[in-house]
């Protein structure tokens, strides 16, 4: 439990560093899933790619302009994120190299796959399709930005 | 009437499993390749190829309600070739194998302390000197912190026999059928797993029933083997910078009007003078049997009443590349040093003497019961190299040199080509 705590306070402060609003991410770790919107527009703004200014409406407009859009296109803004659309906006937005298979098809399971081989994700919790709690969104983000496998630092 | 409690159980865990909506799932496949030369075999030498293709798949009610599938099929292949008396090739057939694997097709999950598996499931001792092999049963294991008990029941006769590899007696290679050996596993463990960082001890005892039919018995000329082991297995740091494991196994069994009593004991420890590479030495050494008493490393015709050769239940851990030893009758010396320069590539150099413990048989035919010379059958050398660019592929190629004890017999057609054994493998694995 402590180590869960811990990772939370270092995500959160991580993601303070990018300028998110305190009103928004209290309400994103708040809930107990993650939502694409907001999941989107965090990854976004992590990988430089929407000003600080922005909101969950716009990453989803964001996810939607992006190569993997057609697996953001079959939810709506205010579903539970997966765990594979999830890093896959991730690993995409931040040019992370994976496997053969991730790099030709780019789907949500493969990119599951190429989380849970870096790491990222307890094998025992490695469903593509779960949902992804709130704080595991931010631990993400960290993964990828602190990790220098984690392709463009 | 003993179909009635095991659908009970199915039954019951099934309920959660139905009455729960939320349902996560992830899928995969593997494929892998491996080529090995030369094989030798009597008087024919030539090419040996062992490829599987698998597909698995996971899905979760919920923490307590979860099942896994792993399986596929396997294609085994030798092409061999042979020496004219005018010492040209000739073309001695291409003998293969194709069969199902299933490892795996079970529900499990965990509340709180307690987790349970039930179904086809991977089992194997601590220690990987015992058994490493598919059943169906049952495993419960209680998790209260400095100590996980474990208690599971379960049958092989389901399985597939060349991929569970369940050979204790010559009847499980003779019998013709696709299934294992028919034997009844129950088992305990005991992991108390932060003692000390330079003590993780396990206590492990498993019971096992040979339940092959009167009929395969009579066919074959072989009688049932029942038998127990006890297993005591740690491992830990010591200081920093080293790393250990010592096993020591117990073997009890009856095999007809005779006792078995056998052993095996192991022990490694390396050195990690950095993060990327290792130093270290591990040596084996098990109980066998001499040509007097058996006349085969798996049990078949014997004499006396008192037996000593160690036999796991499954093939498991075996020794060597150039020629693969199994456990029984067994003493091995082994030294290596591995390398990772990279997250993607690592090396390891090697070399192990094997021994025999008693002038008797062992797993190979190279070593037939004409060959009463010596407990020394051969020193090996072997360098490997393992590469993973990508996560979901990933290769490694080997080239090992047997330098042959007198024990060890080649067919004289060959004999003369093969002053020193070697062998090259090249392993090719893809997950998608």
């Amino acid at each position: 439990m402590k180590k869960i705590v811990f990772i939370v306070i270092l995500a959160v402060f991580a993601v303070s560093l990018w300028g998110q609003s305190n009103d928004l991410l209290d309400r994103f770790l708040d809930g107990e899933e993650a939502d694409v919107a907001t999941t989107l527009l965090l990854v976004a703004q992590a990988s430089g790619n929407l000003p600080m200014d922005a909101g969950p409406d716009d990453g989803y407009a964001w996810g939607l302009e992006q190569d993997f859009a057609k697996h953001v296109s079959k939810t709506a803004p205010g579903d539970p994120v997966s765990l594979g659309l999830f890093y896959l906006a991730l690993f995409k937005s931040y040019g992370v190299k994976g496997g053969g298979m991730y790099t030709a098809v780019g789907s949500p399971r493969y990119a599951a796959l190429e989380a849970g081989f870096l790491g990222y994700v307890e094998p025992s919790s490695l469903y593509h399709t779960r949902s992804v709690p709130p704080y595991e969104v931010l631990t993400g983000i960290t993964y990828v930005t602190e990790d220098a496998e984690g392709g463009e630092m | 009437m003993k179909k009635i409690p095991v659908a009970l159980i199915l039954l019951i865990l099934l309920i959660p499993v139905l009455s729960l909506s939320a349902y996560d799932q992830i899928w995969g496949a593997r494929l892998d390749l491996n080529l090995e030369l030369p094989e030798i075999a009597g008087s024919s030498f030539g090419i040996n190829t062992e490829n599987a293709a698998a597909l698995w798949y996971r899905g979760r009610w919920s923490p307590a309600a979860n099942m896994e599938v792993d399986g596929g099929v396997a294609f085994d292949g030798d092409v061999l070739f042979g020496l004219t008396n005018n010492l040209k090739f000739s073309f001695h057939g291409f003998y293969y194998s194709v069969y199902p694997e299933l490892d795996k097709l079970n529900f499990y999950g965990n509340t709180g302390m307690f987790g349970y598996k039930a179904g086809r499931q991977l089992t194997g001792d601590p220690a990987g000197l015992i058994l490493d092999a598919p059943f169906d049963g049952i495993d419960f294991s209680v998790d209260i912190g400095k100590h996980i008990f474990t208690v599971g029941a379960g049958y092989t006769g389901l399985t597939f026999r060349e991929s569970a590899e369940y050979f204790m007696t010559e009847t499980d290679v003779k019998r013709d059928s696709i299934l294992a050996a028919p034997r009844m596993m129950e088992y305990l463990a005991w992991d108390m797993p932060a003692v000390a960082s330079w003590l993780y001890p396990s206590v492990y005892f498993l019971a096992v029933q040979d339940l092959t039919s009167t009929e395969d018995q009579a066919a074959y000329g072989n009688q049932r083997f029942n038998s127990m082991y006890l297993e005591l297995f740690s491992r830990g740091f010591l200081g920093q910078s080293f790393i250990y494991d010592l096993s020591l196994v117990g073997q009890y069994g009856k095999y007809d009007s005779a006792t078995v009593l056998g052993g095996i004991g192991r022990f490694g420890i390396s050195w990690l003078p950095g993060t990327h590479s290792r130093l270290g030495i591990d040596l084996l050494g098990s109980t066998g049997d001499e040509w007097a008493n058996r006349d085969n490393y798996l049990l078949g015709t014997t004499t006396g009443n008192e037996l000593s050769q160690y036999l796991p239940v499954s093939i498991v851990s075996t020794q060597g590349f150039v020629i693969e030893f199994e456990l029984g009758n067994l003493a091995s010396l082994g030294a290596f040093y591995a390398s990772r320069p990279s997250d993607t590539f690592s090396w390891e150099l090697r070399t192990t003497t094997f021994l025999r413990t008693a002038i008797g048989p062992v797993s190979t035919a190279m070593v037939p019961s004409s060959s009463t010379e010596g407990h020394f059958m051969g020193q090996e050398g072997l360098i490997s190299f393992f590469w993973r660019p990508k996560s979901d592929f990933g290769w490694d190629f080997k080239v090992g040199v047997l330098y042959p004890g007198d024990s060890i017999v080649l067919d004289s057609e060959i004999a003369a080509y093969f002053p020193v054994l070697y062998r090259l493998g090249f392993d090719w694995s893809w997950s998608f």
